[in-house]
């Protein structure tokens, strides 16, 4: 009986964890396909190379570790952080450049959420083109 | 029904414990040429409010992104200097200045502390 009340307790403990929200890989949802649905375009006037700079700063100014880094794609997660409540974390963000003319580039931002911590996760294609208007008005 | 308030006792302490999650990342970026990093221990001077006398170039823009859960407590610019030092010393530059802070929150009970900074290099000795 002693037994079987502290496996009770243990199962609750357990599942008390991973609602608050456990840690796991970012699932990608979209394949990085230039011109898919999903996402938010910008354009900026400016070279290629230093939008892709103002894509790594504002990648790591929305707590994104950048995990592949190309001159034209860029990608990046969000690691979890376990909260007392839903935590945060679990994004991947992937950013496609695309060279219009010398001083003109198209910039897609993606961002996709995972299953686990969903609750706490949020969409982050407007902060990251903010940071990179930000970055490239200076 | 002792051993019960026990263990649901040491699960709550143990979801807190986890819940004080902190995640910090730094990182450079060259405003122009590249320059060696500066020796390990190399002390990086700081300019909060005013600017250095000798002359010098601004040669990397620096950023340190805190990132705090709920039980965490709030971030504050020390927090983040040694990092922001750090971020100067491996980009090669002498001393920091232009030091600017946002704070910001995601879900309610995660806080965003962002810095960025300029980092220069002396173009004339003391």
């Amino acid at each position: 009986m002693k037994t079987l009340k502290l496996i009770q307790t243990l199962t609750l403990g357990c599942l008390m964890i991973f609602l608050v929200g456990c840690a796991s890989e970012p699932e990608r949802k979209t394949p990085p396909v230039p011109g898919a649905s999903e996402g938010t375009n910008a354009v900026f006037n400016q070279p290629c190379a230093t939008v892709q700079k103002a894509v790594l700063d504002a990648l790591t100014l929305t707590g994104f570790d950048i995990e592949k880094q190309e001159p034209t794609y860029i990608e990046g997660s969000r690691p979890h952080k376990m909260g007392l409540f839903v935590g945060s974390g679990g994004e991947t963000m992937e950013v496609w450049l695309t060279a219009k003319a010398p001083n003109i580039t198209e910039v897609k931002v993606n961002t996709s959420l995972s299953f686990r911590g969903v609750i706490g996760q949020r969409n982050w294609d407007d902060d990251v083109l903010a940071e990179m208007k930000k970055t490239l008005s200076k | 029904m002792k051993e019960f308030t026990r263990l649901f006792g040491l699960c709550l302490v143990a979801v807190l414990v986890v819940s004080c999650a902190t995640a910090m990342q730094g990182r450079f970026s060259m405003l122009g040429q590249s320059y060696p990093p500066k020796p390990a221990g190399f002390d990086v001077q700081i300019f909060r409010d005013d600017l250095p006398k000798r002359p010098y170039v601004k040669i990397s823009r620096l950023i340190v992104h805190i990132e705090r859960t709920l039980m965490g407590g709030s971030s504050s610019i020390e927090d983040a200097l040694p990092e922001l030092k750090e971020q100067a010393r491996l980009s090669g530059a002498d001393a920091i200045i232009d030091i600017q802070q946002s704070v910001s929150s995601v879900a309610a009970e995660t806080e965003i502390f962002n810095v960025t900074a300029t980092g220069i290099r002396y173009t004339s000795p003391q």
